[in-house]
């Protein structure tokens, strides 16, 4: 049933609207990936660089039982290296991070 | 009560989709309560009234990957001794709540007292209670001076008081954008028995400069979650002259036992009214600050509110948040479990906990017709300043269907709780809006 409405829905409105590229990605993503059963974190692109920077202190948990914007999300970022002892991110980890987080745990 | 009626419309849509909401819920699932309903009913509906569809697809990727994760905390996790039904939000670092109707117990026993942990407590096998030392010491202390667990129970009087200790994001889960930190429902609130000295007693013992003293801080032996050394996992404090009061304890004891490890092993403070943070565990050191205390957990928008109400989502300015103080006036029904069964012309008893930041609650009121009209509840006088009150009230049904009750507590400066939710704050603190439970009513 879940996965019925899921695939129907977006083809209905698919035809209905012209469908953000971004938006059918994630639904597609949700279908596609799978969840990894350490962390419960989805196994897309991005997966192995967030579970090795951000579930060594605290579970993934912590930041997945709600979803937020980027800018949210990079805020918690600065957050924890300002005052949380994270390390420093290079420009591409970063970026792979936020991308991942953006698109699999955007706000509810 | 009459002032209620104003609410009206704004009510009437709370309600509505307070009932859809909840008649979705599932035992375990109560405590996602907004979270479910969203996903439940979302998607179809921004679809059908052509809301955005990036936002319809939204709502339905959280439906399709989230939902059953975040619905009943996690699986397969568990404390020692707790019972089954908490509801685990995190394992590291270790967060759970209690749904209402386990929180039913006039003083809450271990089993049933939520748990919020900011690091990783100290073992409890790995400690010697018999060298575990407070020190005092603090720019507005007059020495630096130090006592063991026995020299605190020889030196200084005891007190054995009744005291409900709250999170301060008690309730985070309903406020819209979501807030970040652990979203608790309804159950990360508790009213053990706590046996120990007045923190004001041993300040005195020290003895500070009075002009200069102005806050104290807590320093405590759990370990920040990213193993530092340097950094505090939780460091928090109150005004002086909450230290200074005669309810606000260091104790050895939760409920005539040794404090159990979740709970602060060997030695806490209990700051009464305060958001539970302020209630620092496992404590090694007390400082007697001449500044509002700066501790992890102090600054930036932790523990803190707006100064002035925001408008929700707001990115507020470090330097216009305060700190947080006295929780809100506050109420739960933990009788009967929601979803209950009763029979139009039979008599259904509903009992509950309140309680208030500033230590009194002063009438409770329930309502079965969504604060149109209100019945006085029998609300017990506190054991003692500080200890929730136990209410009761006779309910009965005139006709068949599905009911709900209301409870709304008013403290002693007549404050109410509100039947909508509260003003948005960054962090969501102080959501004290009023609990209510569904009663399917038989003819």
């Amino acid at each position: 049933m879940k996965s019925k409405m899921v695939l129907l829905l977006p083809a209905i409105l698919g035809l209905l609207w012209v469908v953000p590229a971004t938006a059918g990605d994630h639904v597609e993503a949700a279908e596609e990936y799978e969840t990894d059963s350490e962390t419960g974190l989805i196994k897309a692109p991005g997966f192995d660089t967030v579970k090795n920077n951000c579930t060594v202190c605290h579970s993934a948990r912590l930041f997945t039982s709600r979803g937020y914007t980027r800018k949210i999300w990079l805020e918690q970022i600065r957050w924890m290296q300002d005052t949380q002892g994270l390390w420093e991110f290079s420009p591409e980890v970063e970026e792979e991070i936020l991308d991942y987080l953006e698109t699999f745990y955007p706000p509810n | 009560m009459t002032d209620h009626k104003n609410d009206g419309s704004e009510m009437d849509r709370k309600s509505e989709e307070e009932t859809r909401e909840t008649e979705q819920l599932t035992e375990t699932g109560a405590a996602r309560r907004g979270f479910l309903g969203r996903l439940g009913k979302g998607s179809a509906a921004l679809a059908v009234m052509g809301l955005g569809a990036e936002t319809a697809m939204q709502t339905m990727f959280q439906r399709s990957t989230l939902s059953s994760a975040v619905a009943a905390g996690i699986e397969g996790f568990h404390v020692e001794g707790k019972v089954d039904g908490v509801i685990w939000l995190n394992d590291r670092p270790i967060n759970g709540e209690l749904p209402p109707h386990l929180l039913h117990d006039e003083v809450t026993p271990f089993p049933n007292m939520f748990v919020r942990n900011n690091g990783v407590p100290p073992e409890k096998a790995g400690i010697d209670a018999s060298a575990w030392t407070l020190t005092v010491h603090g720019e507005a202390a007059n020495e630096e001076k130090s006592y063991t667990i026995a020299d605190l129970k020889e030196k200084f009087e005891h007190h054995t008081l009744q005291i409900w200790i709250e999170c301060g994001g008690n309730g985070r889960a309903a406020f819209e954008p979501s807030p970040r930190g652990n979203q608790w429902d309804l159950g990360a609130v508790g009213c053990p028995t706590w046996t120990g000295v007045r923190l004001r007693d041993v300040l005195e013992d020290v003895g500070y400069d009075a002009d200069k003293a102005e806050y104290i801080g807590f320093k405590a032996g759990d370990a920040h979650l990213s193993g530092r050394d340097d950094l505090d996992a939780l460091s928090r404090g109150c005004p002086m002259r909450k230290a200074v009061e005669d309810e606000t304890l260091i104790v050895w004891a939760m409920n005539g036992e040794d404090i159990p490890e979740q709970h602060g092993y060997p030695l806490r403070l209990i700051t009464p009214g305060f958001p539970g943070s302020a209630s620092g565990k496992w404590l090694t050191e007390i400082l007697v600050r001449d500044r509002e205390h700066d501790g992890q957990g102090m600054t930036g928008h932790s523990y803190r509110v707006p100064r002035h109400p925001v408008e929700p989502g707001a990115d507020v300015p470090n330097e216009d948040m305060v700190v947080l103080e006295e929780m809100p006036v506050k109420s739960l029904i933990t009788y009967p479990q929601t979803g209950a069964e009763t029979s139009v012309g039979s008599t259904l008893k509903v009992a509950g906990k309140a309680w208030d930041g500033y230590g009194d609650v002063e009438e409770l009121h329930v309502s079965t017709d969504f604060g149109v009209t209100w019945q006085k509840a029998d609300l017990k006088r506190p054991v003692n300043k500080f200890a929730w009150q136990t209410w009761e009230a006779d309910i009965e049904f005139s006709e068949p269907g599905f009911h709900q009750v209301w409870a709304v507590a008013t403290n002693s400066k007549g404050d109410r709780q509100p039947m909508v939710l509260p003003g948005w704050n960054p962090r969501g603190y102080g959501n004290n809006k009023a609990h209510h439970i569904d009663v399917r009513v038989k003819a």
